[in-house]
């Protein structure tokens, strides 16, 4: 089971909003379990925060630590470009809009990184439902 | 706070005979003296001192409230018009006892609507919910106006006391948006304000279409506080629902900064209404507590609602609004602008409550207290207002500081809400102390509160021009000379 720290900060909010909309999804559970890494994410102009995996927890930290093994740096306008299928992510990164460190030429960190994080965006940027007040206390 | 003065209210006829006339009035299943049926009315969500009522009754007909107002105002009994109990500002706590005047019980209906002239006659108990679901049915080509308040909360208790909405850039306060009234005087007379005023028995109900330009009687009855007359019927104005609505979502990096904000966008005429927040208010709203703000976190964020009748009207302001963010980031400050249902689909949701109005603040409801100090403000002095109303919360280490407010009628004028959500019984002295630190400053600098408590009245009568003071103690008089309409009020 995957536990998710409670958000504090604006960043982290949507964070957890879109990594915990997938807490009982089996895929999910895969690419989060031991993962292990800690990975800072900038959503630009808003300032660096460092999400942390550990066995089956994820952290977060708000700022940049220093021994980060991902980095990824973007406009929120980028994030929401991407998130709604405006932008493609591969694009994006080689039109520079979106920086990537860290995810070297290990595959299975670039599809974890990819199912975590952008798959898990755009799944709730797809999600049709706009009820807030029939939302999952659990989940949301 | 204000010492209010005791009145025996039982001095020219007994308790029991009152009860006796009023069963007489409303049928005895609309009338209670039993403390278990007054206790709810006896207090509200603020820290206003409570205060026992004496009955009340649920009336269903204007004819019952007519034989009711001759009957207090022959024997001095006061009169306490209710809706639904949610103003925040001890409105209905009955000062002197007397009777509670519940409408939101029977009188509750939507009793005519002019679609080409667009405006609905309403009861005093209509509810914003109630009001929406039969706009939305019936008339979906009309849209009212909605305040950051509950679905259950009352449409005519808020339009008579100039409360704000949704729609509030353009159209300003709702007081402005009355086209008519019913009202009953003290001598029990029926009273139609506006172009209702034709037709010596009653009138036609096709013929509340404008409060001008007759001398304009209604002044007597807004923003009064029940303390004139009761209001019996209400004509307010609907709007034509735009094909294309879309909002967007203002981030603001900078404690002040939203002040010019509001100003330039809301003399651009682009947008509907200008709702700002500051980030705890948008962490409260997401049930995180204590709303602790990081200093690398943004200080506000504004939401504003673009609508056009066409795709080339709607991407005209758009690109307006666009471009006076990039002006206002270009001299200087940060301010970020997306489209606010794809930021709030990933944000949180719950973000989407603060539009789709009415709406409760979940968030607030298990803390059983809510008090303000919801004021007009001239639109120059929001960063002052928001500087000092933000230390002094820091200053009492206040878990839950809210500020809202609004821009109004593009830009003429200004609301300013420090909003205190707090746990009743426990926390209400040092509430207290916070907003009345927030009021001395506020009112200092020209800011107007609405639907006022009577402590903080007494505190605007010492600053308040003596001529205004007499005229309107005047009108009270001659109003209301057995003082029997909502007795205290702006301590009468």
């Amino acid at each position: 089971m995957i536990s998710i720290q409670e958000p504090e900060d604006i960043i982290t909010i949507a964070i957890h909003n879109i990594l915990s909309s997938r807490i009982d999804d089996k895929d999910f559970y895969k690419h989060v379990h031991d993962w292990n890494k800690k990975v800072v994410l900038e959503i630009r102009p808003f300032y660096p925060v460092t999400i942390i995996f550990e066995g089956d927890d994820i952290q977060f930290s708000v700022g940049e630590i220093k021994d980060a093994d991902i980095t990824l740096r973007l406009e929120l306008q980028t994030m929401l470009d991407i998130a709604y299928g405006r932008e493609d992510p591969l694009l994006a990164t080689q039109k520079g809009i979106m920086e990537m460190e860290g995810l070297g030429d290990d595959s299975s960190n670039l599809v974890r990184f990819y199912n975590i994080f952008l798959a898990s965006m755009q799944k709730v940027a797809n999600n049709p439902n706009l009820n807030y007040f029939e939302l999952d206390k659990k989940t949301k | 706070m204000t010492v209010i003065k005791e009145r025996n209210i039982f001095e020219n006829i007994s308790k029991k005979d009152v009860y006796k006339k009023l069963v007489d009035i409303f049928r005895v299943e609309n009338v209670s003296d039993k403390n278990v049926d007054l206790y709810p009315y006896s207090y509200d969500m603020t820290e206003c001192e409570p205060r026992m009522p004496d009955f009340v009754v649920i009336p269903e007909t204007r004819e019952q409230l007519i034989t009711l107002v001759k009957f207090c105002n022959k024997n001095l009994i006061p009169i306490v018009p209710y809706i639904s109990g949610n103003n925040v500002g001890g409105l209905t706590i009955p000062e002197h006892g007397g009777i509670i005047v519940d409408f939101g019980k029977k009188m509750n209906k939507i009793l005519h609507v002019n679609e080409n002239m667009m405006y609905a006659i309403l009861e005093p108990g209509v509810t914003f919910g109630q009001f929406k679901k039969y706009l939305d049915e019936n008339y979906p080509n009309l849209r009212y106006s909605y305040p950051y308040a509950p679905p259950y909360a009352g449409v005519v208790g808020n339009a008579i006391l100039s409360g704000m909405n949704s729609f509030s850039c353009k159209i300003g306060s709702m007081g402005d948006s009355i086209n008519g009234l019913e009202v009953i005087t003290a001598e029990g007379d029926i009273v139609r304000i506006g172009s209702c005023f034709y037709g010596k028995e009653k009138a036609d109900p096709d013929s509340w279409w404008s409060r001008y330009p007759m001398p304009d009687l209604m002044g007597l009855f807004i923003n009064w506080q029940g303390m004139t007359g009761l209001v019996t019927k209400c004509a307010v104005q609907l709007w034509p629902k735009d094909p294309i609505q879309k909002a967007f979502i203002a981030i603001i990096f900078g404690l002040t900064d939203i002040g010019t904000l509001l100003r330039e966008v809301g003399k651009s005429e682009t947008v509907d209404d200008i709702s700002y927040f500051n980030i705890e208010a948008a962490k409260i709203h997401l049930f995180i507590e204590p709303a602790k703000k990081f200093p690398e976190e943004p200080d506000f964020i504004a939401i504003m609602p673009i609508s056009a009748k066409t795709e080339d009207l709607f991407n005209a302001k758009k690109n307006l609004l666009f471009d006076i963010i990039n002006r206002l980031n270009k001299n200087g400050k940060k301010i970020i602008l997306v489209d606010f249902e794809e930021f709030a689909k990933l944000a949180s949701l719950r973000y989407l409550a603060l539009f789709d109005l009415p709406s409760v603040v979940l968030a607030t409801v298990p803390k059983s207290g809510i008090t303000w100090f919801g004021s007009y403000c001239p639109t120059d002095k929001f960063e002052d207002l928001i500087e000092e109303t933000d230390k002094i919360f820091r200053k009492y280490k206040y878990h839950s500081p809210i500020i809202y407010g609004k821009i109004m009628k593009y830009a003429h004028y200004g609301i300013f809400r420090p909003i205190i959500p707090y746990n009743k019984f426990k926390e209400e002295e040092k509430v207290h102390k916070i907003l009345e630190e927030m009021t001395d400053f506020c009112i200092n600098l020209g800011c107007i509160p609405y639907k006022t408590p009577t402590w903080m009245t007494s505190k605007m009568r010492e600053k308040i021009n003596p001529g205004w003071l007499k005229l309107f103690d005047k009108i009270k008089n001659c109003m209301d000379p057995n003082n029997i309409f909502n007795p205290g009020r702006w301590n009468t």
